[in-house]
């Protein structure tokens, strides 16, 4: 009997990341002082050296680890990067946020293990272990402040909906095993491809289970009415980390189970994608309009944001593929820098997350409401910051393919997204008549994150070509093989 | 021998007895055991597809499942207990501090 080769370079990033959080826990053992922020600074120097690792595996081979059930390619590689990047801010941001301590430090980090396991998965069982371990944590996560009923509420509703989507997700995966008697996602489009012994129905099932079980991950219509509740309710730095880590690594499984596994079934599942991305775009927009919590507004532009990247999968080429990894970057900086803002800004009951907190912010807070005007820019794609390009590729992805409508959606999407990107902004410029609530002054990590993100949302807004080459060879990874 | 068949159907409805009972019950508790049904009936069809195809990642599938079933329900219960510790009662219709 012989065993399959493990290979630890293929999982560097997870072994980094998996011996910071042992560290942290065995060091929180020792000291006198249990909710200290030293336990955060060192989670994010892990985070950091995981993050070093990514350009060495880069540039070395193809590792495959597990007998080749995870593998660090050049797709997995960039989508890391995102997903550590919202990994570092989450670690900072709960420095006020959250009590500092080593339990939120190692649920942060094992949440970002479980995130790049699915991103590098190219194995059923994989995918949905790493599915698990990104998702238990942050169940826990999003009840982390346990004096606000809010927290325990998120908590509930995420765990409960979580769970069952999971249980769908299974099914699908049964099926599609059923379907093709293979785990391996090349094994299963060999068996498609070949047609022995396939089982037309099992094959819809299953495809049609994954996608609905991913598609709650996602947060895409129908399946979204979970989002702003958790958002809201789940500590800032949480949401801040959970929107974009889980955004990426749903959308790493999606893209490569349809383009790897599936492509010869792509009749089928073309045409439902891109109704549901529509849907979910115009959804997400519209529902936006009327909020009056800055978590909520951020949580509904998620939902239209996961409508714009399923366009990028719908268009199903390597510039599609490529335009929704830079678009995952792109929403990484904006979005995370965004949340930063709000979680500077909020006390100990979130009262700086209401809409008329920030009536008059510029005169009180200059630097921070100048940072929240241009991602809330950057959201709304006004050039020249990072959510122009992004959208750009996109779009250009989609015409290219054909997707004019797809196009014409976006478009209109966009438009209405103008409105309540805009709102916020003119709020901040308003002279307050009333005293508005005033938070304390935010701490340096804060103003760290905020100006790191900033940086990202301008430079890459500036010039897109300095990562869109290094993704459309990532892009290149899924389809070369 | 019993057809596979049989194996499927009855995991399906399983699965949908679970899927219902998530969606009919408003008492966390019932909903979570629900949700457990429903992985189990999967469980039944990882294992049935397994013998079919003479197989054994279908069972190594099945061995995870349970693992992490285990932990979920860790977790599930906690969060359950943490939340309704101030309550008089238990019902999921009384989580409706956010809305919209």
């Amino acid at each position: 009997m012989n065993f399959p080769v493990i290979n630890p370079l293929g999982i560097l990033p997870e072994i980094v990341l998996l011996v910071t959080s042992v560290l942290v826990l065995l060091i929180a053992l020792f000291m006198r002082e249990r909710h200290s922020p030293a336990l955060n600074y060192l989670g994010a120097i892990g985070v950091l050296v995981a993050l070093g690792t990514l350009p060495i595996l880069w540039q070395g081979p193809v590792q495959a680890s597990f007998g080749g059930a995870i593998v660090a390619d050049h797709f997995s590689i960039a989508m890391d990067a995102a997903i550590l990047i919202s990994a570092f801010a989450g670690l900072l941001l709960g420095l006020r946020e959250v009590e500092p301590g080593s339990d939120y430090v190692a649920l942060v980090l094992w949440a970002a293990i479980g995130m790049i396991v699915m991103t590098s998965a190219v194995e059923l069982l994989s995918i949905f272990l790493g599915l698990e371990v990104l998702s238990l944590p942050l169940y826990i996560l999003s009840g982390f402040r346990r004096h606000r009923e809010k927290s325990g509420e998120a908590a509930m509703k995420y765990l409960l909906i979580g769970a069952f989507s999971s249980g769908i997700f299974l099914y699908g995966l049964a099926f599609l095993y059923g379907a093709t008697g293979s785990v391996t996602l090349q094994g299963i489009q060999t068996a498609l491809l070949q047609n022995v012994g396939t089982q037309p129905l099992y094959l819809e099932l299953g495809a049609g289970l994954v996608m609905a079980g991913l598609a709650f991950k996602l947060a895409l219509v129908p399946f979204q009415n979970w989002v702003p509740d958790v958002y809201e309710g789940a500590p800032t730095p949480v949401t801040a980390f959970m929107s974009v880590g889980t955004k990426a690594a749903a959308f790493g499984v999606l893209a490569r189970l349809l383009t790897v596994a599936l492509p010869a079934a792509l009749v089928h599942w073309q045409p439902v994608l891109s109704f549901i991305a529509v849907l979910t775009l115009l959804y997400g927009n519209l529902a936006a309009l009327r909020q009056t919590n800055m978590k909520r507004m951020l949580a509904y532009s998620g939902i239209a944001q996961a409508g714009y990247l399923v366009v990028a999968i719908v268009a199903n080429s390597q510039t599609g593929i490529g335009s929704g990894m830079f678009y995952i970057v792109a929403y990484a900086f904006m979005n995370l820098g965004a949340f930063a803002v709000v979680g500077a800004l909020s006390g100990e009951n979130e009262e700086g997350a209401e809409l008329p907190a920030y009536r008059g912010l510029f005169y009180r807070r200059p630097w921070l409401a100048s940072a929240m005007t241009l991602f809330l820019l950057s959201l709304a794609s006004i050039p020249p910051l990072v959510g122009f390009p992004g959208k750009f590729y996109i779009l250009r992805a989609a015409v290219a393919s054909g997707g004019l409508l797809l196009a014409i959606a976006i478009l209109v999407g966009t438009m209405i997204s103008l409105y309540y990107y805009l709102r916020p902004i003119a709020y901040m410029f308003q002279h307050a008549e009333a005293e508005a609530p005033v938070a304390e002054k935010a701490h340096w990590a804060q103003q760290f994150a905020v100006g790191a993100m900033l940086v990202g949302t301008l430079v890459l807004g500036l010039l897109p070509s300095l990562v869109t080459t290094v993704l459309q060879h990532a892009a290149h990874a899924m389809y070369g093989l | 021998m019993v057809p596979i068949g049989y194996y499927l159907v009855l995991s399906a409805v399983l699965f949908v007895i679970g899927g219902v009972g998530v969606l009919s019950r408003r008492n966390p508790l019932q909903m979570f055991m629900a949700v457990e049904l429903m992985w189990n009936a999967v469980n039944l069809s990882f294992v049935a597809f397994a013998r079919q195809y003479l197989d054994m990642a279908g069972h190594i599938f099945v061995f995870l499942v349970i693992t992490v079933a285990a932990a979920e329900v860790a977790i599930g219960l906690a969060i359950i207990v943490m939340v309704f510790r101030k309550r008089e009662h238990v019902d999921v219709d009384d989580l409706s501090l956010m809305k919209g």
